[in-house]
């Protein structure tokens, strides 16, 4: 269902008070959010999708639109598809319908304003509204109670609870339509969490102690999260200058032992360029996290992408052998934000969380994600140092050397920005930086060989395969079960670790594989050609690529898979 | 048991093995024997402090110091000093710059660490030209002044350091030159006791590229009345002397930044209804509890 509004209808707080009744009912679902050009204000909608399954996309078409009003709903026409006996729930007193309505969709005009007046609501009618829908998708009305109770507290919630009763008392009444949810009994306590709230919890679970980051939609609610509750775990929160600070207060927390984060979208990502370069070279542990937004430039704040996978591989000067993590899911957020803190540290490299804002501003209902305890370590200590002598983190003692930590007695050490020997002495000798270069290339190796980074989805014997990363590796796996419920086989493929690359297993899997199609939110194809560059493919390989703004949808993906349409769309890249 | 008398640290104690790259006569060699004259005096050991920098051939300080260095990038070593020390606030940190660095480059980063009161000791080594890079306009070259860059002589108006650092909330601000160590090594040692932003402005000349700068010793004169705590006079005392009088201007108490932690033990968090991430938290805290 979608339900949309101009600002300040409580548009969102309806979908959040949705969402959270649904876990409490026992369902799964998933919330997205769209505004209008403006990052406060304007127009905005709410998409919920509600059912006894996880879900990672909203449904090709849909079964319910609830309007307060038609102002500037044209910015939304393209999202709001429905199904031919979709319900269209809105306002009887706004007028005429606006013309892209489609003519099939079955008309509920409802008197919400009249409602919410009646209890002395009148401009906010969206607990009026909450209530009857309650009603209407047969949700209880205790976990529903709870919910605002939670929401508006002990004290406010009198008045919240009259509107929520008139609303659903007139649905009762007027009870001629509406769904029931399948009611799920279960005892599991499941979390309502968004991308980014999954990154700040991985964060806090993997002992965290410091974060600095300058506020940029769509990452700025890591920041806001972890402003909540580093402190009270004894962590420190900057809100610097600009992201040029950001990113070198993390590598001085870092180097004086700290697990340090920093989080931004693709504007502060670019000014943090120079910064990755500089963790590399003096080989300080830091975990970067870019929630993708359009670009280029300022590009669309509110709308997802993909299209900073070649930034966030090689962004930054001269050979960046760094590391790049991509969830593709809520709860690949909190697991990977744990992974990449770990592998910071143990190889003492810049890795980057590439997440995006279609992972990072939905919520999801999902079931408790099992993360290892709190306050796992600090940075690996330089207790192993000889006295007096003179030793550098480029030690090239193997991925395990100490990180430089400043302020134990008997060390001497200078992290380096220059090129230097391994006992961090300044040199520009070939010799040494032909070492070097080669060092910080090769200690990634051992990350490299890992296994379990690529996942697998559908059928492993298929002849058609089709591959993405991101939030799109979650629509692949929707759009694979979709293309075998109408009998098609495919084996869609998710990678995790972007870098470095893996083609020896990426090779195995592709077996038996003759056509492999790229699906990704970005209109030069960057993952297309980064396949292209550091993997072994089939002979066959068609590129899905269209710019974001709109994530996919499955129906979108199957459709794309049937040869017509691939070949048209894969003209441009193959 | 056997005991040993350990005689205490000299001011030659300080310095690495590693020999400086810098010309012959440069006043950064000055500001070099300064700092190890005050670390001394201070009987620091060198696990106790950590000299950050930049790039330029002022920032080079840290490899030459004995202990924890860092040697980033330009412009960034304000920042880089900031993360540090919120997360070691018993270490001292002392941050090494050039005039580029500090004022150009990094000028918005001097702003706001002043702004903070970040508790560091930025040494800034003016030498009026971008040295490293061979002899281009700095943010404090004279207008008129030849340079690589400006060979029809300088159009823009030099920037006025002490007024920035006073005007930006820096609660120790001096200047001093790399010719007389000795008073520069006292005003050190005070800037690194002092509890809060202290920037001490060193005239450092660069003999190779602004080879006129020796004159500079003979017209600077020492400000020898005790530091102000009101901002005006500071101001008006910093600017006598057409910007060239030497010696500790102000000095006030302010709190430190120290980032959130401290701040938060004080101020009780707002009862967030428990929805989203504080849910899940709070039922982690739980099972952990049960455990
Ligand atoms: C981002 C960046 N831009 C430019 C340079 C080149 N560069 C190196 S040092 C320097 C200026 C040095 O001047 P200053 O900071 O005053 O130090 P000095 O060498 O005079 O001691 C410049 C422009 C650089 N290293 N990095
Ligand atoms: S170029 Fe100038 S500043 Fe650099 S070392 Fe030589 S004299 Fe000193």
């Amino acid at each position: 269902m979608a339900v949309f509004g101009s600002g300040g209808r409580g548009v969102m707080l309806l979908g959040d008070l949705l969402i959270e009744t649904a876990a409490a009912c026992g369902l799964y679902g998933l919330l997205t959010r769209t505004y209008g050009p403006e990052v406060r204000g304007g127009e905005s909608a709410c998409f919920l999708r509600l059912g006894s399954r996880p879900f990672e996309m909203m449904p090709d078409a849909l079964d319910l639109v609830v309007a307060f009003d038609w102002s500037n709903g044209e910015h939304f026409q393209q999202e709001l598809q429905f199904k031919p006996n979709g319900w269209l729930i809105y306002e009887e007193t706004v007028g005429d319908l606006p013309h892209w309505i489609p003519p099939e969709a079955v008309r509920c005009p409802v008197p919400w304003k009249r409602l919410a007046d009646e209890i002395g609501f009148g401009a906010r009618p969206n607990l009026v509204v909450f209530g009857a829908l309650c009603r209407l998708l047969g949700l209880e009305d205790e976990p529903a109670r709870a919910v605002m109770t939670a929401r508006f507290g002990e004290r406010d919630v009198e008045l919240a609870l009259r509107a929520f009763e008139h609303g659903a008392a007139w649905a009762q009444q007027a009870g001629k339509w509406g769904r029931r949810l399948p009611a799920v009994a279960t005892d599991v306590r499941r979390w309502v969490l968004t991308g980014n709230e999954a990154i700040a919890l991985g964060a806090l679970q993997a002992g965290c102690g410091f974060f600095s980051g300058y506020p940029i939609t769509p990452a700025t609610d890591i920041m806001e999260a972890l402003s909540r509750h580093l402190p009270e775990r004894g962590g420190v929160l900057v809100q610097a200058e600009d992201e040029l600070a950001a990113i070198n207060m993390a590598i001085g927390a870092s180097f004086a032992g700290k697990r340090a984060m920093t989080a931004t979208s693709g504007p502060g990502f670019s000014l943090m360029a120079e910064g990755l370069g500089l963790a590399l070279m003096a080989e300080v542990p830091l975990v970067v996290v870019d929630v993708q937004r359009v670009g280029p430039s300022t590009g669309i704040a509110t709308k997802t992408e993909q299209a900073d996978l070649w930034a966030a591989v090689a962004s930054s000067h001269g050979d960046n052998p760094r590391v790049v993590l991509a969830p593709s899911s809520v709860r690949g957020c909190a697991e990977l934000t744990v992974r990449a803190f770990d592998i910071a540290g143990a190889y003492r490299v810049p890795v980057v969380l590439l997440s995006d804002q279609f992972l990072g501003g939905r919520v999801e209902i999902l079931d408790p994600i099992p993360l290892e305890g709190m306050d796992r370590c600090e940075q690996t200590a330089d207790e192993h140092m000889e006295a007096g002598r003179r030793v550098h983190p480029s030690d090239p003692g193997g991925a395990d050397a100490p990180t430089a930590l400043s302020g134990r007695p008997g060390g001497d050490c200078v992290a380096e920005s220059l090129e230097h020997d391994s006992s961090g002495r300044p040199d520009s000798s070939f010799r040494t930086h032909q070492f070097q270069a080669r060092r910080r290339r090769e200690k990634l190796q051992a990350l490299a060989g890992e296994e379990g980074w690529i996942e697998c989805c559908g059928d492993a014997s298929a002849s058609v395969a089709l591959i993405a990363w991101g939030s799109t590796g979650g629509v692949v796996r929707e759009a694979v079960r979709a293309a075998e419920a109408q009998g098609t086989k495919v084996k869609g493929i998710i990678l995790h670790l972007l870098f470095p690359a893996q083609p020896e297993q990426l090779e195995r899997i592709l077996q038996g594989a003759e056509v492999l199609y790229v699906a990704e939110l970005s209109s030069m194809a960057q993952f297309f050609y980064y396949l292209r560059a550091f993997y072994r493919l089939p002979s066959r390989v068609v590129s899905l690529a269209r710019p974001g703004g709109i994530p996919y949808r499955a129906g979108e993906l199957v459709e794309a898979l049937t040869a017509t349409g691939a070949a048209i769309r894969g003209a441009q890249h193959e | 048991m056997n005991k040993r008398i350990v005689s205490a640290r000299q001011a030659k104690d300080y310095l690495s093995t590693l020999k400086p790259i810098w010309c012959p006569g440069c006043g950064d060699f000055g500001v070099l024997n300064a700092l190890t004259m005050a670390f001394a005096r201070l009987a620091l050991k060198p696990e106790q402090y950590v000299i950050v920098s930049g790039i330029g051939c002022s920032s080079r300080m840290p490899g030459y110091l004995q202990g924890y260095g860092f040697h980033g990038i330009h412009g960034r070593a304000l920042p880089v000093a900031t993360g540090l020390k919120l997360v070691r606030s018993d270490l001292d940190v002392i941050v090494t710059i050039g005039d580029g660095d500090a004022y150009g480059i990094g000028g918005n980063h001097f702003l706001h660490a002043a702004r903070r009161n970040v508790d560091v000791t930025c040494v800034v080594m003016d030498n009026r030209i971008y040295a490293m890079t061979k002899g281009q306009l700095s943010p404090t070259t004279p207008l008129g002044d030849v340079t690589a860059t400006t060979q029809g002589g300088s159009v823009e108006p030099p920037l006025r350091p002490l007024l920035l650092a006073l005007a930006a909330g820096a609660t120790f601000v001096a200047r001093a030159c790399s010719w007389e160590p000795k008073r520069l090594a006292t005003l050190l040692a005070q800037g690194i006791r002092h509890r809060g932003f202290a920037v001490i402005e060193v005239l450092s000349p660069c003999v190779t590229f602004r080879p006129e700068d020796r004159t500079l010793r003979e017209r600077v004169v020492w400000h020898d009345r005790e530091p102000t705590h009101d901002l005006l006079e500071a101001m008006q005392a910093a600017l006598e002397g057409d910007g060239l009088t030497l010696g500790l201007f102000y000095q006030v108490g302010r709190p430190v930044f120290c980032g959130e932690s401290e701040v938060h033990r004080e101020v009780p968090m707002p009862k967030s209804p428990r929805r989203g991430l504080d849910a899940v938290l709070a039922a982690l805290g739980e099972s952990a509890a049960q455990d």
